[in-house]
């Protein structure tokens, strides 16, 4: 198969070169650029969203196990009266039990305590998990998170962009950068402003989209603190599923 | 630059969604001036092209971890194609508009010399271009604008090389024969096309 001469490599001055050559200038605006940049976030959200629905019961329960006191009904491991009597801080906010969506709400007070012997988390004593607020309380996702700043605007989204309700490319880069940091410091050995830094992700974002990836970096965090019963309470309450689960099953070789 | 290449940034760890994430956001800022160009010389309207970009965006999202490295600007370009094709179906366009028209035949319009301005070459190519088939005129943009070879050609639209290199010689001559209308109708009107 061989290529023919192209007019763009004929005669600079032929119609045919010069018509084409017009369209070589040809090219999306800056706010084309800006806006496809922030459907690549979207979408990338949304692929994740999608390929973890599965384990949307497991962040129900990770959001649990990350809340104030959850962990304590679902793991069986310390009280609630422990977890609010060394924290300082309030467990839930006023009328968060009350909000709390049956479904997510459930485990809390029904799963079978952890067995005999298991390790005790230490999460009553780390101000860190206990920051992170709960999420069966939760008002809808939009609503939980920070307006968009940008000029970046999904409400002329095309066919197949999430609705503009639950989506806020701005937050999202803005997730993202707390995980990025915090992963920055993991790949640094320094598990402990990590741990910090997903605490602060955790708070601005009780509700956010990569709650999956901070949770595993959470655990991986903790493995680096050698906490390892951690660990592996929270990659059982998470479960295998999603495209995390290799390094869940990493983390789980670690900390066997 | 040829099809195949792309342009990475380097993710921070391996296997997610921050990656994931950085690598769409990547292959968007390379790609997004071939694809938007494509995508217009296709004959989607200017207003229109950033909504058939978001499908193809999303599309590759959705399909990200399936491509490989290296073909991820092909995937983009058929994508492009397919929705491209979709979204002028849509719209039923009738915009058949006639090269007479276009070239004010009936009202003189604009000179001879409005053709040297970039703007009137663009709309007349887009012009000459409407009067090729979609098929054709996506092996034409790709070749003749967008400098891929055949065989890019043919892997980005999943075609035989063969059925790439007919459509090519077909709308070459679609083209021809619309810029010696061109000509002879720029002479008849007394200036140089």
């Amino acid at each position: 198969m061989s290529d023919p001469r192209r007019y763009l490599e004929g005669d600079p001055q032929g119609l045919a070169a010069r018509l084409l050559a017009s369209a070589s200038a040809d090219g999306p605006s800056a706010r084309s650029l800006q806006r496809a940049l922030a459907t690549a976030a979207v979408a990338s959200a949304a692929a994740t969203a999608a390929k973890t629905s599965t384990a949307a019961a497991s962040v129900g329960l990770l959001l649990k196990w990350i809340g104030v006191g959850v962990v304590v009904g679902t793991l069986g491991l310390v009280g609630g009266e422990l977890l609010l009597g060394q924290g300082g801080a309030p467990a839930s906010a006023p009328g968060e039990a009350s909000a709390a969506p049956p479904a997510s709400a459930a485990p809390e007070v029904t799963s079978p305590a952890a067995p005999e012997g298991a390790p005790v988390s230490p999460l009553a004593a780390r101000p860190l998990e206990r920051s992170w607020p709960r999420s069966s309380a939760a008002p809808p996702r939009a609503n939980a998170e920070p307006a968009p700043t940008g000029s970046a605007s999904l409400d002329s989204a095309g066919p197949g962009s999430v609705s503009p309700e639950s989506v806020s490319p701005d937050s999202l880069r803005e997730e993202l950068a707390h995980l990025d940091a915090a992963r920055r410091h993991l790949t640094a050995g320094e598990p402990g402003p990590a741990l910090q830094e997903l605490k602060r992700y955790a708070e601005r974002y009780p509700h956010g989209r990569l709650l999956h990836e901070a949770a595993l970096l959470h655990a991986e965090a903790l493995a680096l603190q050698g906490d390892c019963a951690q660990v592996r309470a929270l990659a059982q309450q998470v479960g295998d599923g999603g495209v995390l689960a290799r390094r869940w099953a990493t983390l789980r070789e670690r900390c066997p | 630059m040829p099809l195949s290449a792309t342009r990475h940034r380097g993710p921070a760890t391996p296997s997610s969604e921050a990656v994931a994430g950085r690598r769409l956001e990547a292959l968007v800022e390379a790609h997004l001036p071939v694809l938007w160009r494509f995508t217009r010389r296709l004959g989607v309207a200017e207003h229109e092209v950033d909504d058939v970009l978001q499908e193809v965006i999303m599309v590759t999202a959705r399909k990200l971890e399936l491509i490989a490295a290296g073909a991820e600007r092909s995937f983009m370009m058929s994508t492009a194609y397919r929705v491209a094709a979709d979204h002028r179906r849509a719209q039923r366009r009738k915009a058949e508009v006639e090269l007479d028209e276009a070239l004010g035949l009936s009202d003189p319009g604009p000179g001879p010399e409005a053709l040297t301005e970039q703007l009137e070459a663009r709309r007349l190519l887009d012009t000459v271009l409407e009067q090729l088939p979609l098929e054709q005129r996506a092996v034409f943009v790709l070749y003749e604008l967008e400098g891929a070879t055949m065989a890019e050609i043919a892997a980005a639209l999943e075609l035989a090389p063969g059925t790439v290199a007919s459509r090519l010689r077909r709308a070459r001559e679609l083209f021809e024969a619309q810029i010696a209308r061109l000509e002879r109708a720029s002479s008849k009107r007394g200036g140089p096309a």
